[in-house]
């Protein structure tokens, strides 16, 4: 396989996909409020990847390569399983508890471990693996107010009781909810994948395709009330003749339109038919280091309007 | 000497403190060890050996940002526990920015990679998450000065506080001090020596008197790359 770089445009409507516990779970600001824009954590977005493909592959799929070794898994009373538990479960179902090479044995049977890398301490036991794939955060390409909004609920927090003259006593009506919410928001993720770490974790092309399908359905399957109805907008997967080399900071070759001033007047766009991502920057940078890239692709949501042209292999996902 | 410069920049960085465990505090900028080891990963090395000597100018004014992310939680690391996910707060470095002055050992490798946009590992701001893409700026003669002690110079890069005589306050300049920062890594986790690092918070030259010659211990030297302002490199 190739080393390449991946940038992932998402859009969301109606929730945050990842909040700030320290900012009553508003969205997540680390730049200010002149700034404006939101994020969201590497870790949010890999977890929609590792929720996809245990979902998409509980058996660990063909050859039982794609087990999740990240996940959470309960004992019968409720207990979490431990990350010797964990790994001893996955390599129980390939036949290879009695391994005397974890690390090997967890890399070929798992699909996280492979891409994403591991720290792995159990006891004598431990290994410390880079991952090949690495997520930045997930930047807004524009700024992004958030509301707080307040509902009712129709059950009250506590059952009625009848006290001691035989009176029923409870609440009259439903508790109140608070939450801050995001009306609509776009946003762009930079990934690089490193040939030269693949080779020590056995990562392959099937899993560089896999975790492209993971990102993009994913995304799509990650949908909650409060994290809003997420879609995912446009993927690109840059793939490099020469192992060493990277462009770089793709993120930063695509705009929205409008800019910065809508989304801070009264009216900002609310949906994805009132935003447009110009891409010209990028097909500009890709046009300049042809000779160094070995292949393109790209998926785009049907309702995305684009500015510019991307070069490469346009791929559909089922 | 020859002299190296790239850049760096992200739109986070996390350079982790290591006397910090629940909360995961930020030292303000890159530190010596971190700088090695992403020069070390451009060179596919897994740590980088023999004479290195690296300055680093800040480029935008330190601010950082307090996250609370979810970490695995103790039950995780197998012990009991109900929760998957343990609230862990994080300190970021947001929008870093350093202009990195090298010589050393591996100047030729370094200058050849760093032109053809290279690097052999993944290279990041401390933390895998903050991801940074070195970019070439100059490769050039600089010319090693020799200060005396008292001797008045004004410097473009952070300074470590022993190379210091006397700070000259300028205005609008505030200057910061960082204690503790790891000076060598040995490998598996294990470090050597720490340096005290005098810096300009919004990335302005340093005024100083200098101490005179460098230290053996932790030594550094300075140098010129144009009139007005010099580097020091450690």
């Amino acid at each position: 396989m190739n080393s390449g770089e991946i940038l992932f445009v998402k859009c969301v409507k109606d929730g945050i996909p990842n909040r700030d516990p320290l900012n009553e779970s508003d969205a997540r600001r680390l730049f200010g409020e002149d700034d404006g824009r939101i994020s969201l954590s590497d870790v949010s977005i890999k977890r929609d990847v590792r929720d996809f493909v245990l979902a998409r592959y509980p058996d660990g799929g063909k050859n039982q390569r794609n087990f999740v070794f990240c996940r959470q898994e309960r004992t019968e009373d409720g207990k979490l399983l431990g990350r010797q538990k964990l790994a001893e479960g996955i390599l129980d179902i390939v036949k290879r508890k009695a391994s005397k090479n974890k690390r090997d044995d967890l890399m070929a049977s798992t699909f996280d471990m492979r891409v994403f890398g591991a720290v792995y301490s159990v006891g004598k036991e431990s290994f410390n693996q880079t991952g090949p794939v690495q997520f930045g955060w997930a930047h807004s390409l524009h700024p992004a107010e958030t509301k707080y909004v307040q509902g009712t609920v129709v059950m009250p927090g506590k059952d009625i009781k009848v006290d001691d003259a035989g009176e029923q006593q409870g609440n009259k009506q439903g508790t109140i909810w608070t939450t801050y919410t995001l009306p609509f928001a776009v946003f762009a993720m930079p990934a690089v994948v490193n040939a030269n770490i693949a080779e020590d974790t056995g990562m392959d092309k099937d899993d560089v395709d896999l975790l492209l399908e993971a990102l993009w359905k994913g995304t799509q399957h990650r949908q909650a009330r409060g994290r809003g109805m997420q879609q995912p907008l446009l993927m690109m997967h840059v793939e490099y003749k020469d192992p060493f080399f990277r462009i770089g900071y793709l993120e930063d070759f695509v705009t929205v339109k409008p800019g910065r001033e809508a989304w801070t007047g009264g009216t900002p766009p609310t949906n994805l038919s009132e935003v447009e991502l110009d891409v010209s920057g990028l097909e500009e940078i890709i046009a300049k280091n042809k000779k160094k890239i070995a292949h393109v692709r790209y998926w785009v949501h049907p309702g995305l309007k684009m500015s510019g042209s991307l070069p490469g292999e346009r791929n559909e996902l089922d | 000497m020859k002299l190296l410069v790239f850049d760096l920049k992200a739109e986070l960085g996390h350079f982790r403190r290591p006397d910090t465990t629940g909360t995961h505090a930020t030292y303000p900028f890159i530190t010596r060890t971190v700088l090695q080891g992403l020069i070390a990963s451009i060179l596919g090395l897994d740590r980088l050996t023999g004479e290195n000597w690296a300055g680093v100018g800040l480029l935008h004014p330190v601010q950082t940002s307090a996250q609370e992310m979810s970490m695995l939680g103790k039950g995780w690391l197998g012990e009991a526990a109900s929760t998957f996910n343990r609230p862990t707060s994080i300190e970021l470095v947001v929008r870093p920015g350093y202009r990195v002055y090298y010589t050393g050992d591996h100047l030729e490798k370094l200058y050849d990679m760093l032109r053809k946009g290279q690097s052999h590992y993944h290279t990041y701001m401390g933390s895998a998450y903050c991801l940074t893409f070195p970019r070439f700026v100059h490769y050039l003669e600089a010319e090693e000065l020799n200060p005396e002690p008292g001797n008045e110079l004004k410097c473009k890069t952070v300074i470590p506080s022993h190379a210091i005589e006397n700070l000259i306050p300028t205005d609008g300049s505030q200057y910061g001090r960082v204690g503790g920062m790891h000076y060598e890594y040995l490998g598996n986790r294990r470090f050597r020596g720490t340096v005290n690092i005098i810096y300009e918070t919004s990335g302005k030259p340093i005024v100083f008197e200098a101490k005179g010659s460098s230290l053996q211990q932790k030594p550094f030297r300075f140098c010129s790359i144009d009139e007005q302002e010099v580097v020091c490199l450690w």
